[in-house]
């Protein structure tokens, strides 16, 4: 894969595209912005999305506004106990009258996939899934179909009501680039959201501002944002940090670093820059990291959250200069 | 804000270090009571630096606040007001009452005899050296991070116990390294500091290579070089670390070089103790040497000897001599001499039966394999046997050929001395006085002139130790009693120089006679009388001249604040306890000015110094070259108001925003300008270039900005 050195117009694209998607999303879902722009940034560095919060805070709703937002096509598939692997990926049926098989896609087979409570399927199914999306490819009976691109799966995931669910498991969270809380809305934003459904659906009103190609090119441009030495530096800190830290029992692993900086390259882009800033680093190592790593027995029983505790690890890290100040020999 | 800690326990250790820097004069001074307050003053100012510092970030303020507490603390300990009470507060007086301290502590370091009893004024004096080398090596070491570099200072203290006694006191020595490189290893803890400690001590860890070369090249100055540079060629010129008393061997006068190692080695050893009831002795004799060959003294051979009974002295002067005698009881110690120690006036000896006496050299021999060890003995002298005017009355038995029962080798005069030479001064300086007692005198003044100076650091001579002597008039009591001794026999005056103790110093009843009072002077023959003692060695070591010369009058003799405060410690060594002054001669006519040259040179060097830390302070400060180390500027000119090393530029410029006071709309675009330009430089595939001189400008906004802001709020609130 070749980089190359954006230009000004390609990122003023970019910023341009991600206002647009902001603007159009910010009428379902005012109050959003953080969780819209890490969706963005996941999009743009071909992660995928994992939002986990309690019932009824809009998670669907953002993943289906999305898919409105972007002209691409959208997939939807509710996750039960007895779904089958074939159900999300498809199947092949005999055709009788042309003596052969043919295959039928399933839901996968579309630009974004949004994966309503991901945690009710088999592991099985889960599994089916979460091969499509490191593989970016689904195979069915020994042929291996590509899936269309840009490709975004946003799943979602039901926190508390655990009975009869199967948690991902640490390696299978790992694949999903961040995960999202949405959170309650501010009791404003609430009152905005009455407002707009007042006696219509705001998910109608949302109008296709970006293609696919568009977003493949701004994918191409995200891919030429430029880290300084610096900024790896402090990634490498932080995520290391994290490995260090007496209130995890788990760190976070290599990848995690590949994908902090991939959506930290896109949140650059984002804001029609074509280096990452280590505030950048900052604003998406919680959506990254906490849900990669594993809080402590005294930090849980704290009531510490991974989140809280990648902020601290923040908190801690010095932000390196590109040189040391005033870096004499001393004696 | 670890890495501010060790600098609050880095200082009570500099304050050890310095503190211990006082063991530097150990042989100049005699360590009494007066270390309390000095300890106490150095203590709370060491105190007062450590509050400042928790209460400020900036590297030097403690230093001046610790400078201010130590001046202040000084005034009230050492300067007397007006009325004789405490200066609680300073006026304009106390500039007076420090000039008279000053010059009171001047005149008392260079007239008292060391190692010399420590009045309030030399202590004063002590404690401001004390203090200021406390807060330099602070001010060097915590302020500007030269932890390693500041052994070079701390070695100051040190100089005068090398270079003029080449002897250091090794357990404080060590003390004060220890302290001191305690130090070094505390300063390498900050290395993880915050960001501003790391602007300040440099980034990178200093490799641990640079403190031991520090510790490396400050003992090869201390051992090596600064003995080598200072106290020249010649033998002893190596300094001798000093064991701790418990672990010393006892004195003992060494008669075959000279009293040079009994003087140098300082040694506080006790010889001998004495009670007396008529006052402090002026010597204890022992030894005669009447043979000199230009270089070196040989011991008189024993002659004729009797039984140590009845009065003991070499002329025939007639019973009864002892009409109102003094007692004294005499107790030695470990020392072994042949030779049983007696005043230098007519004498009795209760004790000892084995005990002879040789009456041509005037010593008492013992006969025992131990010799003096644990001697104790009575002595009933005839204290005021030496008059003016008997002295004078000697004159007419000269002329009637007295001397001749003097043996020949009292005027002998060995060939290597330039005989004629020595003779001219000698009748020069005896020009005027009329009869032997006047030219005794006359040459006792003259050594006790202004053309002489009492030092060891004398060099080896080969051939005519007198005529060098007389040329470069640094010597001593050695070759002040030889060229005495020569110049007496150049004007046909039998001469022999005695070896023996001064008198030593008071404890409770007793006197103590140690090592380091070991004493050589002139006796020059007068018939009909006796050997009779002079004191050419300058009072800097021996004190007043015998009873039976004139004293020194007012006009030869430097004022005297205190009169009642004349110095009595004992005699010998080192000339003055301040090296600095002690190596001057007195001035033309005798009177010590006082030096206000060295004052003005030294306050020139230290505000050139000063300036020059300030300056170089400022240049750091203002060295803005790139965005880079224009940010680091800004930063640190704010302080504690950009925030930590966390944030980044945009958080950082966010920071001072919402949390300092207010910047207003120009000082915020400057420092908006300011972030962009470091995250450019920092992060940006290529970054713009920003020319320095708006780097600098956009700092200035800022930081005058901020300053201004909070003025404002100070002035409100």
């Amino acid at each position: 894969m070749t980089t190359t050195v954006p230009t000004a117009a390609q990122l003023a694209e970019v910023a341009d595209l991600a206002r647009r998607v902001r603007e159009q999303l910010h009428t379902v879902l005012s109050g959003l912005d953080d969780a819209v722009d890490a969706t963005l940034a996941t999009i743009l560095a071909e992660g995928h999305l994992l939002l986990e919060d309690v019932p009824g805070v809009g998670k669907t709703t953002l993943a289906r506004a999305l898919g409105r937002a972007l002209d691409t096509t959208v997939g939807r598939i509710q996750f039960t106990p007895d779904l089958l692997p074939s159900d999300v990926t498809g199947v092949s049926v005999f055709r009788g009258d042309e003596h052969r098989f043919e295959f039928r896609p399933g839901p996968v087979f579309a630009n974004i996939v949004v994966a309503d409570e991901i945690n009710r399927a088999s592991p099985k199914t889960q599994a089916a899934l979460l091969e499509s999306m490191q593989e970016k490819a689904v195979t069915v009976d020994g042929e291996t179909r590509p899936l269309p691109s840009p490709f975004l799966v946003v799943a979602t995931q039901n926190p508390i009501d655990m009975e009869g669910t199967y948690p991902l498991p640490e390696a299978q969270r790992d694949r999903f680039m961040t995960r999202i809380a949405v959170g309650y809305p501010s009791p404003g934003d609430e009152i905005a959201m009455l407002d707009a459904h007042d006696g219509h659906d705001p998910l109608a009103e949302v109008r296709p501002v970006a293609t696919a190609a568009d977003l493949e090119r701004a994918i191409a441009t995200v891919r030429g944002i430029y880290a300084s030495p610096a900024v790896k530096q402090y990634l490498v800190d932080v995520v290391r940090g994290t490995r260090g830290s007496a209130d995890l029992r788990l760190g976070a692993s290599p990848r995690s670093s590949l994908q902090l900086l991939a959506a930290a390259k896109a949140r650059a882009a984002m804001a029609g820059r074509d280096h990452v800033l280590p505030d950048d680093v900052k604003a998406l190592a919680a959506p990254v990291l906490a849900h990669r790593v594993i809080p402590a027995a005294q930090a849980r029983a704290a009531g510490r959250s991974a989140e809280a505790v990648i902020h601290d690890i923040l908190a801690r890290v010095a932000v390196p200069a590109a040189r040391a100040p005033e870096a004499l020999s001393r004696g | 804000m670890n890495g501010g800690r060790w600098r609050l326990l880095a200082t009570p250790l500099i304050a050890i270090a310095a503190g211990l820097g006082v063991g530097g004069l150990s042989g100049l001074v005699v360590f009494g009571d007066w270390l309390r307050p000095t300890g106490a003053v150095l203590g709370a100012t060491a105190a007062v630096v450590v509050l400042a510092r928790l209460a400020t970030g900036r590297p030097f303020l403690p230093s001046v606040a610790g400078a201010l507490a130590g001046a202040w603390l000084i005034v009230v300990a050492y300067v007397p007001g007006p009325d004789g009470g405490t200066t609680w507060l300073p006026r304009g007086e106390t500039l007076d009452g420090l000039r008279v301290v000053a010059e009171r502590a001047y005149w008392y370091a260079q007239t008292s005899v060391a190692p010399a009893e420590v009045e309030a004024s030399l202590a004063g004096a002590i404690t401001l050296a004390v203090v200021a080398l406390f807060l330099a090596v602070d001010a060097l070491a915590v302020g500007a991070g030269f932890a390693a570099s500041s052994g070079f200072l701390l070695l100051a203290p040190w100089l005068p116990a090398l270079t003029l006694e080449r002897r250091v006191p090794t357990l404080a020595l060590a003390g004060a390294l220890g302290a001191w490189l305690a130090v070094i290893a505390l300063s390498r803890r900050s290395d993880r500091g915050t960001w501003r400690a790391r602007a300040r001590d440099g980034a990178s860890p200093a490799a641990p290579g640079a403190a031991l070369a520090a510790t490396a090249a400050t003992l090869l100055v201390a051992l090596v070089a600064a003995p080598l540079a200072i106290g020249g060629p010649g033998w002893g010129a190596m300094p001798r670390l000093t064991l701790p008393a418990s672990l010393g061997g006892n004195s003992r006068l060494d008669l075959e070089i000279d009293l040079r190692n009994s003087l140098t080695e300082q040694s506080a050893e006790p010889v001998l103790t004495y009670t007396s009831d008529s006052g402090r002795m002026d010597v204890l004799r022992a030894y005669s040497f009447g043979t000199f060959d230009g270089t070196s003294w040989d011991r008189d051979p024993v002659g004729d000897t009797a039984p140590a009974t009845g009065v003991l002295w070499p002329e025939d002067t007639g019973s009864p001599l002892i009409a109102e005698p003094g007692t004294l009881a005499i107790r030695f110690g470990a020392s072994a001499e042949s030779r049983v120690f007696v005043p230098a006036v007519p004498r009795t000896l209760a004790a000892g039966s084995e005990w002879r006496y040789d009456a041509s050299t005037d010593e008492v021999l013992i006969d025992r394999p131990e010799g003096t060890t644990d001697l104790r003995y009575t002595v009933r002298l005839a204290v005021d046997f030496h008059t003016e005017e008997t002295l004078r009355a000697a004159d007419a038995l000269v002329a009637a050929g007295g001397d001749s029962a003097v043996p020949a080798r009292y005027l002998d005069l060995n060939e290597r001395i330039d005989i004629d030479k020595v003779r001219q001064v000698a009748q020069a300086v005896t020009g005027s006085a009329t009869g032997r007692y006047e030219q005794a005198v006359a040459l006792q003044d003259y050594f006790r002139g202004p053309n002489f100076t009492y030092s060891t650091d004398v060099a080896q001579t080969t051939g005519d130790a007198v005529s060098t002597f007389l040329a470069d008039g640094n010597g001593y009591c050695v070759q002040f009693a030889t060229a005495m001794v020569v110049m007496a026999r150049t004007l046909d005056i039998p001469a022999r120089m005695a070896i023996g103790y001064l008198g030593g110093t008071a404890d409770g009843d007793e006197y103590v006679v140690r090592g380091r009072d070991a004493h050589a002077w002139p006796e020059l023959y007068f018939p009909g009388h006796g050997w009779v003692r002079f004191e050419p060695t300058p009072a800097v070591q021996t004190g007043d001249r015998p009873a039976y010369t004139p004293q020194d009058t007012p006009e030869n003799e430097p004022e005297q604040p205190f009169a009642t405060e004349r110095p009595t410690a004992v005699p010998s060594r080192a000339p003055v306890p301040e090296p600095t002054v002690g190596a001057e001669a007195p001035t033309e006519d005798g009177s010590a000015g006082f030096p206000w040259i060295t004052v003005v040179v030294l306050a020139l060097a230290a505000a050139g110094g000063g300036a020059a830390l300030w300056a170089r302070g400022r240049a750091r400060a203002s060295a803005v070259t790139d965005a880079e180390s224009a940010w680091a500027t800004m930063r640190r000119r704010l302080g504690v108001r950009a925030g930590d090393e966390t944030l980044t530029p945009a958080e950082t410029e966010r920071w001072i925003v919402s949390e300092g006071p207010d910047l207003g709309d120009a000082a915020r675009a400057s420092l908006a300008s300011l972030r962009a330009a470091v995250e450019d430089a920092r992060y940006a595939p290529t970054s713009r270039a920003v020319d320095a001189e708006a780097l600098s400008r956009w700092v200035d906004d800022v930081t005058h900005a901020a300053k201004e802001a909070e003025r404002g709020e100070k002035a409100r609130g």
